[in-house]
């Protein structure tokens, strides 16, 4: 019986073959990312336990990008005791990406492709979007409630999981994205059947896809009850770690007759831009059955699709348009390096040219750290969620689709189909 | 002393829920425990057991008995939010495990469970069985036995047995000294009064 990538990895960390249901004890030789908190957290448990060191100071990689600029949460006291900390405990100055050189960590973290494919990739915090980079062919989760204890031993213990293969058949039509497969995805299949599991996105729709559509795909994982999703490395793949990331690997993938949970198969040569209306995550449905819906709040940013795929997007709609005149229009770029090369492609004039307003790379409005709603505000978003307050007031309405869907819906005024921009 | 063994054999009896009885909303909410730190509430660590589950039954938290047994389908534990934390507090991470933990419930018995969630509670020394067909043989009150170590269910009330994965000896250490840090605590202060010696 062959094996999944995941249950490959797993084995290569385990250091024997391991199959689903295993508990086994792994480390990782890759960085180890951590939020402006972590610190705060690890501080009072390393003096409660009497011990002064992490484990490797060089593998821990501080990202200050989930609030960017915003005034909240006391962090400017945070940003301090977050120097103090990575001082105290030799992390390079290198690996401490302050605001100007960061962004959304997840985002970040597949700019610089940390997470190598064949490797585990953690987080020692709880951001389930940390799965994003699985994309690069990594096995990637938030290390949650055992985050201090990896800082310290540099071990943690997982339980093999099952995975749950998504075929995506077909050649996505023009203007449809992985935003609108995963949400499709997502709807068809639910929030159950993949509980615990990995996703692993196969089929020829993810060959031609994008990375920063692979990006989303896994990004999402967590609405399917996933642990996390994973992608096997291709070309593309590999071409895109090699140009971000110098360091040697050693790729996984699954063998043809490993063995599955549960299987999906969907088609996309005629899908349609999604749309995942509040407040249910997984109620998914085609973008035509609720235009003409008023909006007067639009974001197009986050660690789903905070990346130039979707800012060009925006851009191609938004070009030599204005922005409706009810309508507060919020891009944030996912990182420094995304927001630069916006400037560099011309997208951000196109931005400012049709009165959209451009944040510092960070969560954003996705969190509502920037232009929170109100109560009444109706918004669409590429955000991640669409709960109640998500984005500010209980009382505003979030509407979750693609980038384009965003702009165009942002220039009407109501939500829009965005293929007649495209 | 008491044996270790006995840590394992659990009894209570079953509060029995639905699927997908989220982290997010149902068992503790982000806006209850935004309400419980303002202001200058301090950390939430000890208050979450009385707003367990309150969104869903509010009469939980006050009729719950110590080592009662939370019973749910599918998904147990999900979470959409990716917010579930409390930014200062280094024990909080997880407040729907905590909440559970410290309304004083012996077990979580489920279907399925989210991973997050069942690391979480597992490091935070609550155990999260994950158990096929449980709902069809249990009922809202039913007397349980758990035994973490045999890996068995028994409802005493009906006396169905029921079958679950076992955890490894490691895992079963740590829920038996408290979980995670209490487990790292002893290993620290052992090495400490080895390295002495």
């Amino acid at each position: 019986m062959g094996q999944t990538i995941t249950e490959k990895i797993l084995s290569r960390a385990a250091g024997r073959p391991v199959s689903p249901g295993e508990y086994i004890e792994v480390s990782s030789r890759v960085p180890i990312t951590m939020g402006r908190f972590t610190g705060d957290r690890t501080s009072p448990m390393m003096k409660e336990l009497g011990v002064d060191k992490l484990f490797d100071p060089n593998l821990i990689h501080f990202v200050d990008g989930h609030i960017g600029t915003s005034p909240s949460h006391n962090a400017g006291e945070a940003r301090s005791r977050t120097r103090e900390f990575g001082k105290r405990m030799g992390i390079p100055l290198e690996n401490i990406f302050e605001l100007g050189r960061a962004g959304i960590e997840h985002v970040v973290s597949g700019d610089n492709a940390w997470a190598l494919p064949g490797e585990i990739f953690m987080c020692a915090h709880n951001n389930g979007h940390t799965t994003t980079s699985g994309a690069l062919g990594a096995f990637a989760f938030p290390l949650t409630f055992g985050s201090n204890n990896y800082l310290i031993t540099g071990k943690t213990w997982v339980r093999v999981p099952d995975s749950v293969k998504i075929v995506v058949n077909g050649k996505l039509p023009k203007g449809v994205v992985g935003r609108d497969v995963v949400e499709y995805a997502l709807g068809q299949i639910g929030p159950i059947a993949s509980a615990g599991k990995v996703i692993e996105w196969v089929g020829p729709a993810i060959d031609d896809m994008s990375i920063d559509s692979r990006f989303t795909l896994c990004c999402n994982a967590l609405f399917f009850g996933a642990w996390t999703a994973i992608i096997n490395p291709d070309q593309k793949c590999i071409e895109y770690v090699k140009s971000r990331n110098p360091n040697p690997f050693e790729p996984l993938y699954s063998d043809p007759d490993a063995s599955y949970a549960h299987v999906f198969e969907i088609d996309v040569s005629n899908l349609v831009p999604q749309i995942v209306p509040p407040p249910e995550r997984y109620h998914v449905h085609p973008v035509t059955q609720h235009e003409g819906k008023p909006i007067n709040r639009g974001f197009a940013g986050s660690c789903a699709n905070g990346r130039m795929e979707d800012m060009r997007m925006v851009a191609q709609v938004l070009k030599g348009r204005k922005i409706h005149p009810e309508v507060v229009f919020n891009i944030t770029p996912g990182t420094d390096r995304i927001l630069k090369q916006c400037v560099q492609e011309g997208l951000m004039e196109i931005f400012l040219e049709a009165e959209a307003i451009v944040p510092v790379p960070s969560c954003s409005m996705c969190a509502g750290l920037t232009t929170p709603l109100g109560a009444g505000d109706v918004c669409v978003a590429t955000g991640t969620c669409n709960y109640r307050g998500r984005m500010g007031s209980r009382d505003a309405e979030i509407y979750l689709a693609n980038a384009a869907t965003v702009a165009a819906s942002c220039v009407e005024g109501k939500i829009a189909d965005p293929r007649k921009y495209l | 002393m008491r044996k270790l063994t006995d840590t394992f054999v659990l009894r209570g009896r079953a509060w029995v829920f639905g699927d997908q009885l989220d982290a997010d909303w149902q068992i503790c909410s982000l806006e209850t425990m935004a309400q419980l730190k303002s202001p200058g509430g301090g950390f939430l660590t000890g208050k979450l057991g009385k707003v367990c589950l309150e969104n869903v039954d509010p009469e939980f938290s006050r009729c719950v008995q110590p080592g009662d047994f939370i019973v749910a389908g599918e998904n147990m534990g999900y979470s959409a939010s990716c917010l579930d934390c409390e930014m200062e507090d280094p024990h909080a991470m997880g407040a729907a495990s905590l909440a559970i933990k410290e309304a004083g419930v012996g077990a979580v018995l489920c279907e399925s469970s989210n991973a997050n969630f069942m690391m979480t509670s597992l490091n935070l020394g609550l155990p999260v069985v994950e158990c096929r067909g449980l709902r069809d043989k249990v009922h809202q009150g039913d007397h349980l036995q758990v035994n973490l170590a045999a890996g068995t269910i028994v409802n005493l009330t009906t006396g169905d047995e029921m079958r679950f994965p076992l955890y490894p000896e490691s895992l079963l250490e740590r829920i038996a000294v408290g979980g995670l840090y209490p487990h790292l605590k002893h290993k620290v202060a052992n090495e400490m009064s080895g390295e002495e010696q």
